[in-house]
């Protein structure tokens, strides 16, 4: 529940950020070099950076960043990984052992150090950084969906269906996809959280986001050489980092109670 | 009260459950007699709480029941006023119990043998004994070659035998009263005519009480001495089965009888019971069985009838029970 | 008259593999089953766990693929067909399966289950749809109101109805049905038995009813096959088959179920006596020996086929080898 509101105001805050924002154009980017190093006040909440830019404004403006990256590489993944999980459950035989031995081989990845090579072959920048994710979060999603349709499709309601007639294709989009569809969600919620911080380190290392974009990680990476004296411009952002993260992964378990019918009441006689 | 004849007495039992939707009312002022020596039938349909009746006696009903009133009484012992390490005594030993799927009571990955040993050793038998007693339940449930069956594994075995050993391990320390919830239904025809034959042999070799809870009318005619028909909660007849089969008093008895395709005709339409098993939540007030009654009147609705001795060994709670004819 | 329905030596064997290589035997599920329905009539398929109906049940209903023999539906043989004939024939056979909650997928309303066997043959124009699921819903006694709920809001009996009304949107000439009412209250059971009677009259369809509980059998249906290990047993006109049980195992059903007005008598002996079954049964003889009361010495190496025992009647039992033997049956109506 937490999670949801944590979200909730953070999906405000990206939507809206330009509006929010006290100075749109230094968070775009816009240097302002008299006002270097500002601790934090009440003009500048949260401080401003080596480039006199405010950094609150800078990190509602990632916001959007952010939150528009994680549900990309997401969304990408689970639309690249559940038809070929899919597929590869319901017909098993060849086509199973296919898929599933590609699946292996980009899971025995460690999936970061995957996505670094994919980046260093397509070039860094954040439009890069989140094709290289999504081929490396794919796998996943093949897996849980594969698992689910193995089981789905000895159900009675799929055998009444065959006998009706209705054709595998239509099977596996009215009954098997529907059925299966929660385990995925639920994986991709708590996954948000992950791609956050995945695309925050890929920028970190400077594969990502390139300046001046104003991306939490970047920010956080530039601003490590001022942790001791001017603490704030690289503090906030990686707070930003965390928080969001941290909502991420509880609204993923608050999904999963609520979807686990365990977790309803019931007697019978 | 507790007789000589009665081993245990279930009195004015009131049970409730929490839930989501509202108080579900479970159990509604039961009432149940058991003999010294007798097998009796509980059966009744969905809802009519014949299986937590069953936990009831032996309190394990789960997190969000609540028992409001009533008692269990084991030869004048109060079970439902006694504390967990009473009950814990008591349980396996003299008072038993057998569910209906026999692999979810054996644990598969120990053999028979473990398994029977731990039954015994955890209610302090002699381990010496141990072995023979093994041996020599497992021969009392009809398995003629003990050994063979002692270093096995739940899943290396028939449903039937499973069930067997079930029994076998509910026997072990010899209780008083055997609980056997729907034993039979997920067995075959004719393992289940074995089961039920040999709940016989057992009562007849130890004089246990067997308390066999069943929805199948077959089941019960085969094995019970006597039978309790249980509706939305509440007990509605007691008797003789032959007696309450051949002559049922209750309209929902007599509903249940006519509704089996046993006699009737191919093609004629076999008579159904009006209406359906009402919501526990919102009962129907009075008798509950009312709302589906063809020979309900006022008072049906406004009072709950009480079990009553309406012919020589039959009670019933009913206002209009039917008469001897038929 | 072209049988509704014929079973002509259907066999489906499954191999039993030790590791992913070694083929270690074969479990022969359905080993050469044969038998023919005539329209309007209902067959009723009995046996216990096992005994192969479930297998013979998705062969028929073309969910499995036999190893061998052929199913005709009013004359076509349906393993030849491909495609979208395949598709079309598919209207004349459908399903309602045992439990009523689980045949039905709990995502999809009342309505959208119905409508599905609609959709998916384009019978009836979008228009028309709405109306034809509410005609549907009423002949089965549901209400209109019912339409939008999902199974898991509905009771045991409510969902069955579902089932039926999906079964006879496409017309269908015959209904498998498997252990329908095995998991219903004796009453609900009642109903829906009641159900099946009226639709078969106004309709005029043939039911295949598979199901372990030989009392609903002897009330429900015309003919009789009792299975034994993948086999027919006992085939005929059902009440001359329980009147005259012939085959032992058909014996031994009958001793294992109640009469309702006394309590188990001499059926406990005859029972008791086949306890526990540690021979397994032997290569060429027949299928039952290790359990039969009756045995002789030339049932260890002689399979027995369905002979005569009346006409129209037939068991396969060698007690009955002096008379005529059936290949195939058509059991006269």
């Amino acid at each position: 529940m937490c999670g949801i509101a944590i979200i909730a105001f953070f999906v405000f805050v990206a939507i809206f950020a330009p509006l929010l924002a006290p100075f749109p154009a230094e968070g775009a980017g816009l240097p302002n070099p008299p006002n270097k190093f500002l601790p934090p006040s009440f003009v500048h909440p949260f401080g401003t950076d080596y480039l006199g830019r405010d950094v609150l404004s800078r990190v509602i403006l990632g916001s959007q960043i952010s939150l528009s990256v994680a549900v990309t590489v997401i969304v990408l993944a689970i639309i690249i990984g559940t038809p070929l999980g899919a597929i590869a459950g319901y017909f098993g035989g060849k086509v199973d052992d296919v898929i599933m031995r590609v699946t292996d081989v980009f899971l025995s990845f460690p999936s970061l150090l995957l996505a670094i090579i994919l980046l260093a072959t397509l070039g860094p920048g954040l439009t890069n950084a989140m094709i290289s994710l999504s081929l490396t979060w794919w796998p996943w999603y093949t897996r849980i969906m594969r698992a689910q349709t193995v089981s789905l499709r000895e159900r009675t309601y799929v055998e009444a269906s065959k006998v009706i007639g209705v054709s595998d294709f239509w099977i596996l989009i009215r009954h098997i996809l529907p059925n299966a569809i929660t385990p995925i969600l639920v994986q991709g919620t708590m996954d948000l959280s992950s791609a956050i911080l995945a695309e925050a380190a890929l920028s970190f290392i400077g594969l990502g986001a390139q300046a001046p974009s104003p991306e939490w990680g970047l920010m956080v990476s530039t601003g490590r050489i001022y942790i001791l004296n001017y603490w704030w411009f690289p503090t906030f952002p990686g707070l930003a980092i965390f928080a969001i993260a941290v909502a991420f992964n509880l609204f993923g378990d608050g999904l999963r109670e609520i979807l686990d019918p365990k977790t309803r009441r019931f007697v019978e006689g | 009260m507790t007789g000589p004849q009665e081993l245990l007495d279930v009195l004015n039992l009131k049970l409730l459950f929490r839930t989501v939707e509202g108080t579900l009312q479970a159990l509604e002022n039961v009432e149940l007699h058991i003999r010294r020596g007798e097998i009796l039938g509980l059966v009744g349909e969905t809802g009519s709480g014949k299986s937590v009746t069953a936990l009831s006696i032996l309190k394990m009903i789960p997190e969000n029941g609540r028992i409001v009133e009533g008692k269990v009484l084991l030869q004048g012992q109060d079970l439902l006023a006694q504390n967990e390490e009473e009950l814990r005594k008591i349980r396996g030993a003299r008072v038993s119990i057998v569910f209906q799927d026999p692999s979810s009571s054996l644990n598969p990955v120990y053999t028979i043998r473990s398994q029977m040993r731990d039954m015994l050793t955890s209610h302090q038998v002699e381990v010496a004994d141990v072995e023979s007693r093994v041996i020599e339940l497992l021969r009392q449930v009809g398995f003629q070659n003990p050994t063979r069956i002692l270093d096995s594994y739940p899943h290396e075995l028939s449903g039937g035998m499973q069930q067997r050993i079930a029994l076998a391990i509910a026997l072990s320390c010899s209780p008083e009263l055997l609980i056997a919830d729907e034993p039979t239904t997920a067995l075959d025809v004719v393992t289940q005519a074995q089961i039920l034959a040999l709940l016989k042999r057992i009562r007849d070799a130890t004089g246990a009480s067997i308390l066999l809870i069943s929805h199948n009318l077959g089941v019960i005619a085969m094995a019970c001495d006597r039978v309790a028909v249980m509706y939305a909660g509440s007990i509605v007849e007691v008797g003789p089965t032959v007696k309450v089969f051949r002559n049922p008093a209750h309209h929902y008895t007599r509903g249940l009888l006519n509704a089996l395709p046993r006699m009737a005709q191919k093609g004629s339409e076999l008579p159904v019971i009006y209406g359906s098993i009402p919501s526990l939540i919102n009962p129907p007030s009075g008798c509950r069985f009312h709302p589906r009654c063809p020979f309900a009147t006022e008072i049906c609705s406004r009072e709950r009838p009480k079990l009553e001795p309406c012919r020589p060994d039959q009670l019933v709670a009913c206002y209009h029970p039917a008469g001897e004819s038929q | 008259m072209t049988e509704l329905l014929e079973v002509i030596n259907l066999t489906k064997h499954f191999a039993l593999r030790s590791g992913v290589f070694r083929r270690v035997g074969t479990v022969k599920a359905v080993d050469g089953v044969s038998f023919s329905i005539p329209p309007k009539k209902t067959f009723g398929l009995a046996g216990e766990t096992g005994c192969g109906k479930t297998t013979l049940a998705k062969c028929i209903l073309r969910i499995i693929q036999p190893t061998g023999g052929e199913v005709k539906v009013e004359g076509k043989n349906i393993f030849t067909l491909r495609g979208k004939e395949l598709k079309n024939a598919r209207r004349n056979v459908q399903a309602i399966f045992q439990n009523p909650l689980m045949s039905l997928d709990p995502r999809m309303t009342a309505a959208n289950i119905i409508a599905e066997p609609l959709k998916t043959h384009h019978v009836i124009p979008k228009s028309k749809m709405y109306d034809k699921i509410i005609e549907l819903m009423r002949t089965v006694g549901l209400d209109e109101e019912q339409s939008l709920k999902y199974p898991h809001e509905l009771s045991g009996g409510q969902n069955q109805r579902v089932a039926i009304a999906r079964a006879l949107s496409l017309n269908p000439k015959l209904i498998l049905l498997d252990e329908p009412t095995s998991s219903l209250d004796v009453s609900v059971q009642a109903q829906i038995l009641n159900l099946l009677t009226e639709i078969q009259r106004k309709s005029g369809l043939g039911y295949l009813f598979i199901s372990h509980d030989l009392s609903v059998l002897r009330y429900f249906s015309d003919f009789l096959a009792i299975m034994y290990l993948g086999r027919i047993v006992e085939l005929g006109p059902s009440d001359i088959v329980f009147k005259n049980p012939s085959h032992p195992y058909t014996q031994l059903l009958l001793s294992a179920i109640p009469d309702l007005s006394v309590s188990i008598t001499s059926s406990e002996i005859k029972v008791s006596a086949l306890a526990e079954v540690l021979e397994s049964p032997p290569e060429n003889g027949c299928k039952f020996y290790p359990r039969c009361p009756v045995r002789m010495e030339k049932c260890k190496t002689t399979d027995p086929t369905l002979f005569q025992v009346e006409s129209g009647h037939h068991a396969a039992c060698l007690l009955f080898d002096n008379r005529p033997s059936l290949f195939y049956s058509a059991p006269k109506a």
